[in-house]
């Protein structure tokens, strides 16, 4: 039958009508060059060889009715002729689109069961265009969507972003004051777009760490805690910050320790082991410039070397000298630190230096071998802190 | 007509299309529209439809910070992207990592399939702009390697599996003896709290080697230069594929290693290639040496070089002198811009060289660092020059994948 259909169908026969029928039920006659130019009316008479008279018209989906059929149509009768430049087609497209919201939907809807894939990409386009600024409301009230997220699953997105809790908090303190700020723009119908948002978040920010430094200190690991206090104390210039606690003296000497020791190396762009307590890569910096900072760590890593030397040796005995410590000073001040977890810390400290001390033996010079070792503490107290 | 609601419902596949012309911002704020939208946006299908969308018309990505250094609080990484399309001269703000601390020794900030890999110390971070996600590595283990050790981290993509991993490595950082390298990777798979670091298969089976320069991740494979078997011999490029997690030692030339911890690896056209400056990097340079990798089995290496008039480096700033080669865009053209900010406000530029041609064009990108406001307000100029870092990616992907 199909075959008798196409000899029918041969360019001999002029202007042949193919019959359709929309939606509604309104039968149409179109001529069949424009017809045809939809792939899915093009398959139909191919296929099943309807659409030839008024009895077997091919009947349109659902969504195609009499008068979104009636502008595909308009389409394919002016895209279908071959002769239109590119710039004249992209001028009626655009003027083609200028149609308001509902029946852009409409039109998208009816082009993609007729399969028209060009005519889908402009309406996509043009509808992404007119919804790109909206707010979520706005679109379910333009698609007819149900709100039906929970208001956590709202603020999703922004509960993504960072792992560690305070920056969630900010998040939300950010995502409240946001609202806030689109209320008053409404009500005030102000002309900010976007920026206002950047801008506010920024705002936040500063206003947030103006009135709490506390809150965007540190890691966003809650394990690295205590590394993240040090950071705190390493920060503020000073030698007064570092009675603060004893733990945290202990931290912040190997941080000195570690940052004379680098200095001294080259430092290549790949990270050189260390245990990089999160302030430390500041010590590098500093290190490489300033001198003042300089003085400073080295009165740091004697007092450290001052402090381990006592403990250890009032805690061991005199097995081993504390070799490792002469880099920076003679002295051996006995102080007696009375704290219980500085204490601890020194003796697995001094055990880690008996372990390690066969180790420790590349003629590589002394600080090599200091933060040898401090790397040893440093993960011993994470796994302790962890305890 | 009267108004049925049924009707009017755009059916999925429609919203599809829709959503896949927006831009990335629209998408992520309309996950909150309703559970169908929710879904349609976070469906595997629909993410890497938006991303190879994406990848035909890519970002041009500008990382850099404020240069703080001391107060951790006013620290800040900042990335900023401009599009190809919206004119490539101006560049818009992206997003903000308070308080980072990144690593200003590492020169390696870029982003691979969408994914930004920084190294933080004593940590990798690693996070996309576009969803804002960020993710902390854990620490990598103490390693058994030889004391002391550098070691090196970045992120790369399989586009095979589809899988994001990170690979470290640990290579001591002594000269004279020959070492083995311990690789790590870390597949950023399922959930977060069990990311572990494991050894790759037959780590020690592979013969020791020194690397030396960053790390570059091209197609699915990383690349970086070494030596073998110890500083000074033979220098090659290794090659980390990283599905199959298995090495391969490229031949490579001398040059290569000279400035050794210069990122001198690049793409260019998808095969890798290196730039050689015969000048000390801080120099002002009129020609280089530019290698390509053309046959990766066959070792074999077509070298151009390619000069140009010293008048393109007029008016730049000389700290901005020190240049990096990020890569290279769509036309082909090799993209060379500064690694620093400038310490006083002035314009930021780009340079787009094309090699076949010798031709070298100057291209203003307004909004980086060149307000005076967004510079007082967060403490630029007030550092040492060289540390508000500037990493470049000049073809950014936006993926909306969640890992």
């Amino acid at each position: 039958m199909s075959e008798s259909d196409l000899d029918m169908m041969k360019p001999e026969t002029m202007q042949s009508y193919i019959w359709l029928q929309t939606s509604d039920g309104s039968l149409q006659q179109v001529e069949q060059e424009v017809a045809m130019f939809c792939p899915m009316i093009c398959q139909e008479v191919i296929h099943k060889g309807l659409g030839s008279s008024e009895s077997h018209p091919i009947s349109l989906p659902q969504r195609v009715n009499t008068a979104m059929f009636s502008l595909v149509l308009d389409y394919c009768r002016f895209h279908q002729v071959p002769g239109r430049s590119n710039k004249e087609r992209k001028s009626y497209d655009e003027k083609f689109m200028r149609m308001d919201t509902k029946r852009l939907c409409e039109l998208t809807s009816a082009a993609d069961s007729l399969q028209l894939k060009t005519l889908v990409d402009i309406t996509s386009r043009a509808l992404a265009r007119i919804i790109e600024g909206k707010t979520p409301e706005e679109i379910r009230d333009i698609f007819h969507l149900p709100d039906d997220l929970t208001e956590e699953e709202k603020l999703e997105p922004l509960k993504n972003t960072m792992d560690d809790p305070r920056i969630r908090l900010l998040n939300r303190l950010y995502a409240k004051k946001r609202k806030e700020l689109k209320e008053r723009e409404r009500l005030k119908n102000v002309e900010m777009g976007e920026h206002v948002d950047e801008r506010s978040v920024d705002d936040l920010l500063t206003f947030i760490n103006g009135r709490d430094p506390k809150m965007s200190k540190g890691k966003k690991k809650s394990k690295k805690k205590k590394d993240q206090k040090i950071d705190s104390s390493n920060d503020k210039e000073g030698p007064e910050d570092f009675h603060d606690k004893e733990s945290h003296d202990l931290h912040s000497k190997q941080q000195g320790v570690e940052e004379t020791g680098s200095r001294e190396r080259e430092v290549p762009e790949d990270d050189i082991f260390m245990p990089k307590v999160a302030g430390s890569e500041d010590g590098d910096i500093d290190d490489e410039i300033d001198p003042a900072m300089k003085e400073m760590l080295d009165r740091e890593v004697e007092d450290f070397a001052r402090r381990l030397n006592s403990n250890w040796v009032c805690s061991l005995g005199q097995e081993r000298r504390p070799v490792h410590f002469s880099i920076n000073s003679n002295r051996t001040t006995r102080q007696h630190i009375g704290n219980d977890i500085s204490f601890f810390g020194c003796i697995i400290f001094a055990s880690i230096v008996m372990l390690r001390w066969t180790d420790v033996g590349y003629g590589l010079d002394v600080k090599v071998n200091l933060q040898d070792t401090i790397d040893e503490l440093q993960w011993l107290t994470q796994f302790w802190l962890v305890i | 007509m009267k108004r049925k609601k049924i009707d009017h419902n755009i059916p999925l596949d429609l919203v599809v299309e829709i959503l896949i012309r927006l831009p990335t911002k629209s998408v992520i704020k309309f996950k909150s529209v309703s559970k169908i939208w929710l879904s349609i946006i976070v469906s595997r299908v629909f993410i890497e439809s938006f991303a190879s969308i994406s990848s035909t018309r890519p970002r041009f990505l500008v990382t850099f910070t404020n240069g703080i250094y001391g107060k951790r609080e006013e620290k800040r990484l900042f990335f900023f992207s401009s599009s190809q399309e919206e004119g490539p001269e101006s560049a818009i703000h992206y997003m903000t990592l308070p308080n980072p601390g990144v690593s200003t020794n590492n020169g390696s900030c870029a982003s691979v399939h969408g994914f930004m890999g920084c190294q933080i110390s004593p940590g990798f971070i690693i996070c996309n702009p576009s969803t804002r996600q960020v993710i902390l590595l854990p620490i990598l283990p103490i390693s058994h390697c030889v004391r002391p050790y550098i070691r090196s981290t970045c992120l790369c993509y399989d586009p095979v599996s589809d899988q994001f991993k990170a690979f470290s490595l640990f290579s001591p950082l002594q000269r004279e003896h020959e070492s083995h390298v311990q690789h790590l990777v870390l597949t950023l798979k399922g959930d977060k709290r069990n990311y572990s670091w494991r050894l790759i298969q037959g780590n020690f089976s592979i013969p020791p080697y020194y690397p030396v320069t960053t790390k570059i991740c091209i197609r699915g494979k990383v690349y970086y230069g070494a030596w073998t078997p110890k500083f000074g011999m033979e220098p090659v490029i290794v090659c980390f594929d990283v599905g199959s997690e298995k090495l391969t030692f490229i031949k490579a030339h001398r040059d290569f290693l000279c400035w050794q911890y210069e990122p001198i690896l690049l793409e260019y056209k998808g095969k890798l290639a290196s730039i050689i400056k015969n000048r000390w990097p801080f120099e002002v340079f009129d020609s280089f040496d530019f290698w390509v990798l053309e046959d990766v089995e066959k070792h074999e290496w077509s070298k151009h070089i390619c000069a140009f008039p010293l008048s393109c480096w007029d008016n730049v700033w000389e700290g901005a002198l020190k240049m990096s080669f990020p890569g290279t865009n769509k036309a082909g053209e090799l993209i060379i811009a500064p690694r620093y900010l400038q310490r006083q406000l002035g314009p930021f530029y780009i340079f787009y060289c094309n090699v076949e041609t010798n031709n070298i064009r100057r291209v203003r990108l307004h909004g980086i660092a060149d307000d005076e406001e967004f510079r007082h307000s967060y403490g630029f100029g007030k550092t040492i020059p060289g540390f508000d870092d500037v990493y470049i990616t000049p073809e950014h992907v936006e993926n909306l994948r969640v890992l």
